[in-house]
């Protein structure tokens, strides 16, 4: 599993900055906000968790395609069916190296923007938090949607149809985890909602994410 | 009974009986309820006459919650059997609840439209079923895109029960991000001031003219649906067969 993770890893170091695209979509939205809302700190400070959720999960949207497309494409996916490995394995193996590749360079570059936002330290402190505990949850669902319509090409705005609904009640607890931080730090009930959530889905989409490759596999 | 009917032909005989009576039961109990909630029953004390969109609204939403909970299990079924009559099953569902929750939705808009004040809150109870609503059409759009059946209805039943599992943490998560304006259940809830007996009739008469009028709809899409797979599986049978070629001699 881990070897498959760092093949990955490997493949993504040779493709020229690919990773880096999410980063520089971050980036741009936070410029577009910061354009059209005047540019003003004070409302951008006070609206600022809530735009980075939404710049991350904007993002992530744009991400999910990649997913297994590629080694679907190329075949690599028959392959390691082939092999002695099990699915679920291969489906957590995928997980884990979009993590580190899609998820980990906007959890990194999340508190940049809020700093260009003007959001003060606990702000932005609490956001990051809840970033990092909401974030699996939505990868999971964004690349069990990208495996479900995996052989169907263009499929942009149906992935977002299928992700999106299953996303808000991350999007919601994330946000109240951040108003909540200032009186409760991190022991409330929102992030441990959040926590709960993304366990969950982690431990459910493993099997979905498998099931939805063996289709994928066994029709083609 | 559920295996019983699992056999398309039996199904078939079964659809031919059971459809017209569901249609009969719709439009009598429909008929009959719309009379009593449109003329029997009076006014409410505070609301006035718009408290008859309630007969239509209620119906729609609890027809809507339905067809997913079909959705869901046939999903379920059809994973796991791989049985095709519940691929069937499914997808009629989803164009009539997705129907059922755009009617909930406009008809509660215009009750609180008169009743709060505004066309549009983001209140829990709203939100979900956008929410529900854009799940239908996920759902739906999967069945549409897919040319390979086999696939789609593998898929659309994984994301039917992707759905039903996450489908309460939404309800719970949405209550708990804004419940203010909805009223909760009015005639479940225990300790609820209820509805009297007036009120309650034609709600009962439409909810089950609601529900016959949705079995009648998806057993007749279900006949439909097999029907044409039957006609594309002779054609397919027609045009495999091996062509009647006589070969005369050279003269």
């Amino acid at each position: 599993m881990i070897a498959l993770t760092l093949r990955d890893l490997k493949l993504a170091m040779h493709s020229s900055g690919a990773w880096l695209h999410g980063v520089l979509f971050l980036l741009i939205f936070a410029l577009l906000c910061a354009v059209a809302l005047g540019g003003d700190k004070t409302v951008l400070s006070s609206i600022g968790p809530a735009l980075l959720w939404l710049a991350i999960i904007f993002s992530l949207l744009l991400s999910f395609e990649k997913g297994f497309g590629d080694d679907a494409r190329d075949g690599t996916l028959e392959q390691l069916y082939l092999s002695k490995l099990s699915l679920p394995i291969i489906a957590a193996s995928k997980l884990l190296s979009q993590w580190i590749l899609i998820v980990l360079p906007l959890l990194l570059a999340a508190p940049l923007l809020g700093y260009g936002f003007g959001m003060g330290a606990d702000d932005i402190r609490a956001t990051l938090i809840a970033l990092l505990l909401g974030t699996p949850s939505l990868l999971v669902y964004g690349t069990f949607a990208g495996v479900c319509l995996i052989s169907y090409r263009s499929g942009g705005l149906l992935l977002i149809l299928l992700t999106v609904p299953l996303m808000i009640p991350t999007l919601i607890f994330g946000l109240s985890a951040v108003d909540s931080y200032a009186a409760d730090g991190i022991i409330n009930p929102p992030f441990k909602a959040l926590a709960g959530i993304s366990l969950l889905s982690v431990g459910l989409g493993i099997p979905a994410i498998a099931a939805a490759l063996k289709t994928h596999l066994e029709t083609s | 009974m559920i295996t019983w009917l699992a056999n398309p032909l039996r199904f078939l005989k079964f659809a031919k009986v059971v459809g017209p009576v569901f249609a009969v039961l719709a439009a009598g109990f429909i008929a009959f309820g719309l009379w009593q909630s449109l003329f029997v029953s009076p006014a409410e004390m505070y609301q006035g006459d718009s408290v008859r969109i309630m007969y239509v609204h209620v119906p729609s939403a609890w027809i809507a919650m339905m067809a997913y909970s079909m959705i869901a299990v046939s999903g379920f079924i059809s994973y796991v059997w791989r049985h095709p009559l519940a691929d069937n099953l499914g997808r009629a569902c989803a164009l009539p609840g997705a129907v059922f929750t755009f009617l909930a939705l406009v008809t509660g808009s215009l009750w609180g439209s008169v009743t709060w004040m505004t066309y549009w809150e983001w209140d829990g109870r709203m939100t979900s079923f956008l929410i529900l609503l854009f799940i239908y059409i996920g759902y739906m759009s999967i069945w549409a895109v897919m040319e390979d059946r086999k696939r789609a209805a593998r898929i659309a039943g994984l994301v039917a029960m992707v759905g039903a599992i996450n489908l309460p943490i939404i309800k719970f998560s949405v209550d708990w991000w804004d419940d203010t304006l909805h009223q909760k259940a009015t005639i479940s809830s225990p300790g609820a001031p209820g509805l009297g007996p007036e009120f309650l009739t034609p709600l009962f008469l439409m909810m089950a003219g609601f529900t016959c009028l949705f079995a009648w709809m998806v057993i007749t899409t279900v006949v439909t649906d097999i029907a044409k797979a039957r006609k594309a599986a002779s054609v397919r049978a027609k045009t495999n067969a091996p062509a009647n070629v006589t070969i005369e001699a050279a003269p």
